[in-house]
């Protein structure tokens, strides 16, 4: 989809949309959000709708980073402690690694 | 004519090409040398730990390096600058514990290679296992050393992949390899190509057996279906001289003896004085006694034949026997029995040529003793010259299967028959070397058997041994002339020593069945399929000890009633129908089918074999760290290079590639 083509109306029931869709635990949709309406929000002469989109990409591009930062920090905890939790390590691993503990 | 030929010729020309392209030309085959004689060693693992070895998922690489001495091992560990080396060890280094270990703790050593250089290669000892054996599943606190020179080594977890290769002409390969490409052994080793080897044995289990067996076990198996490890085991092989009736409050002599070895290495075990004399005296005893008695006729005792399996391994095979028995399932859910059926427990255990038999009891001060030492008197005077039988009064018996019958309960009277009093007289037990040498066995194919020879020491502690259960049944003296014949001792020993192709194994299995030269390793496995050797023993057992019985092939199957039938080919070679009550029962460690057991209870034998892919040992010339960095230098700057010319040529396409317009063709 090209949003240089849309209306002003139309970028913005999209942009909010996507922000509210993000809300499923979908930080990637965030992530697109912030990305691909970067550009309208803070590059594009002003407008009307313009404040609006901003506030939803700078607020979708908080809860992203929000989200990689919290899984960077689950990733680096689960990894090193994995094989201390044992049993419970095991239960929480999809694929289980052969050979180590 | 001329057609033929030029045919012949095109046929004859076909042919050389083909026996050329048969040779691998490629780059992988010109790099690498493989060994496919090679035995690695593997993982297994118990309900508290892991012992043996496994490679990285990829293989491990090291430096070859041969070690003579412990100089050499100390350079290896504390000079050597080009590591990873891969450690190869003669059996005279492998069998000092201290030094191993000190080859296992090392990071510099990625792997070990034990270089056995053919038959005359041999220690004095050699034996991998415990100073005294199954130590923590015996009753007691196995306080004796049985086996002064074990080292323990099979309870060892390498952490680094271990191979053995025993043919000179690799090791000779390796050898050249290592003298022409690593000399000197100083620093230089850093500028040059090295001589290197590649292992590959990468085991899927890790921690121990109740980790695995719930990895393997775990929901996401569904999605990622990789196992990790299986339960050890096979099958019993249970027989009794009458079949139990019911209600039979007969009292029962349960013979017994073990059929498997242990063994560091994969598919090489033969255990010939650890484990094969005793089975072939047992089979032959069997074999005897089953002639002495007569068919139908009711004697006031009954004997019980068993050949337990997976014994090495904290007894699994009489372990689960006395888990049935206390379930009432033993030895058949008909027709079962309990403990006080139990009259005498009589186990064969190691044997040789020596024909002085030590008859091992329990001090137990009380009745039991009586039981015990009138067996062992009763076997001294049924004993045939030159066997002597003395009785040896322990504070704990050999390792054996009487063990797990024991820890039930101690009042029942056990008995154990071995070549050695306090000590073993194999010096190899459940090591690599303990074959049809350490034995003294030589095939002699129906020629004479001389006396002194293991084959008639074996036969004449048979003949003693039959003779004195023949007394325990009927209570009467033999007076028949029967006795066993050094003959089928030389049999089975080649049987189960030299080749699997052999006339009894023949005999035993049905006519139309075949079978291969080669040896079945007697190492018990996972439980998942029958051992070959279990089988064949079996079948043995029947055609020694089944009564035959005239009925045609195809109704010669399956079981009625008491009895089993099975259809061999005999001596004719015809086929003729066995009755029987042989039978293969679960020898599968009851600890993988009771929820929620306890694994560090040590009830129970909790071993269990980790799952691998493959197992591969390959030589190659691994290039300096300089060379390789060269070439890795060279490739960038190839590839960087390759950029800036694209980019130029393509900036400058407008004048490199003027397209002249308007010119016809």
């Amino acid at each position: 989809m090209d949003i240089s083509r849309m209306n002003n109306g139309s970028k913005l029931y999209l942009c909010k949309w996507y922000f509210r869709a993000g809300f499923a635990c979908l930080p990637i949709v965030w992530l697109i959000n912030s990305v691909w309406f970067f550009e309208e929000a803070f590059k594009k002469p002003p407008y009307e709708e313009q404040a609006q989109i901003k506030r939803y990409v700078t607020f979708s591009g908080i809860g992203a980073a929000i989200w990689i930062v919290g899984m960077a920090i689950w990733v680096y905890i689960f990894q090193t402690h994995r094989a201390e939790w044992g049993e419970f390590g095991d239960d929480l691993t999809f694929t289980i690694p052969t050979g180590i503990k | 004519m001329n057609l033929v030929l030029f045919s012949l010729c095109a046929l004859h020309f076909l042919l050389n090409l083909i026996s050329v392209s048969c040779e691998r030309q490629d780059i992988n085959a010109l790099l690498y040398e493989k060994f496919d004689k090679a035995a690695s060693c593997f993982r297994l693992l118990n309900g508290t730990h892991q012992f043996g070895c496994s490679s990285s998922v990829s293989g491990s690489l090291g430096v070859i390096h041969f070690i003579q001495n412990e100089h050499d091992i100390d350079w290896l560990i504390n000079n050597a600058k080009a590591g990873p080396y891969m450690a190869v060890v003669p059996p005279k280094i492998f069998n000092q514990r201290n030094l191993m270990l000190e080859l296992q703790s090392s990071k510099d050593i990625s792997g070990i290679l034990l270089a056995i250089n053919g038959s005359s290669d041999r220690p004095e000892y050699f034996s991998p296992d415990d100073t005294c054996p199954n130590r923590y599943s015996g009753e007691g606190t196995c306080s004796e050393a049985w086996n002064p020179e074990g080292t323990s080594l099979l309870l060892v977890d390498w952490g680094k992949p271990m191979f053995v290769v025993k043919d000179p002409v690799v090791i000779s390969k390796m050898h050249e390899c290592f003298l022409k490409f690593n000399q000197p052994f100083d620093d230089s080793q850093i500028h040059k190509s090295l001589c290197s080897l590649q292992m590959k044995s990468h085991m899927h289990a890790a921690v121990d057996t109740p980790t695995c067996i719930r990895r393997s076990n775990s929901i996401t198996f569904v999605f990622n279906p990789l196992s990790y490890c299986d339960g050890m085991g096979d099958k019993n092989i249970i027989s009794t001289l009458e079949p139990i009736k019911k209600p039979d409050n007969r009292s029962i002599l349960l013979f017994s003896t073990r059929l498997d070895t242990a063994s560091m290495f994969d598919g090489v075990m033969l255990g010939a004085m650890s484990t094969m004399t005793g089975l072939v005296t047992f089979l032959a005893t069997a074999k005897l006694l089953s002639s002495m008695l007569p068919a139908n006729s009711s004697y006031e005792r009954n004997v019980m034949f068993a050949m337990f399996n997976g014994e090495m391994y904290d007894y699994i095979g009489s372990g689960r026997t006395v888990y049935d028995i206390t379930q009432n399932t033993f030895p058949k859910t008909s027709n079962p029995i309990g403990f006080e059926h139990i009259g005498l427990m009589v186990d064969v255990s190691q044997l040789s040529k020596s024909t002085q038999l030590y008859c091992h009891t329990k001090k137990m001060n009380n009745d039991v003793d009586l039981l015990t030492k009138d067996f062992c008197r009763s076997l001294e005077t049924n004993a045939v010259k030159p066997v002597t039988v003395s009785t040896e009064v322990d504070e704990e018996l050999p390792p054996s299967s009487v063990h797990p019958f024991l820890k039930k309960d101690k009042n029942i009277p056990a008995v154990v028959l071995a070549n050695h009093a306090k000590q073993f007289i194999n010096r190899y037990y459940n090591g690599l070397m303990d074959n049809a040498s350490n034995i003294e066995y030589r095939y002699y194919n129906s020629s004479d058997i001389p006396e002194g020879s293991v084959q008639d020491a074996l036969a004449k502690i048979s003949t003693s041994l039959a003779r004195s259960l023949y007394e325990w049944v009927t209570k009467k003296r033999y007076s028949g002339s029967e006795v066993v014949k050094p003959d089928i001792i030389d049999e089975l020993l080649h049987c189960y020593l030299e080749s699997r192709n052999c006339k009894i194994f023949k005999d035993a299995n049905a006519p139309e069945e075949k079978l291969t030269a080669d040896l079945t390793p007697l190492y018990v496995g996972v439980y998942k399929s029958v051992n070959p050797i279990t089988k064949l023993t079996a079948l043995t057992h029947v055609y020694f000890t089944g009564r035959d019985v005239n009925i045609s092939e195809s109704n010669c199957k399956s079981s009625v009633d008491d009895y089993s039938y099975y259809w061999i080919s005999g001596q004719s070679g015809k086929g003729e129908c066995k009755q029987t009550t042989v039978q293969l029962l679960k020898a599968l460690s009851p600890a993988f089918e009771i929820d929620g057991y306890d694994w560090t209870s040590r009830e129970y034998s909790t071993w269990s074999e980790s799952v691998w892919q493959e197992m591969s040992l390959r030589m190659f010339l691994k290039p300096s760290g300089q060379q390789e960095m060269v070439t890795l230098i060279i490739g960038l700057v190839t590839l960087v290079l390759s950029f800036v010319t694209v980019y130029w040529l393509k900036s400058q396409a407008h004048l490199l590639f003027q397209i002249e317009v308007g010119v016809a063709c």
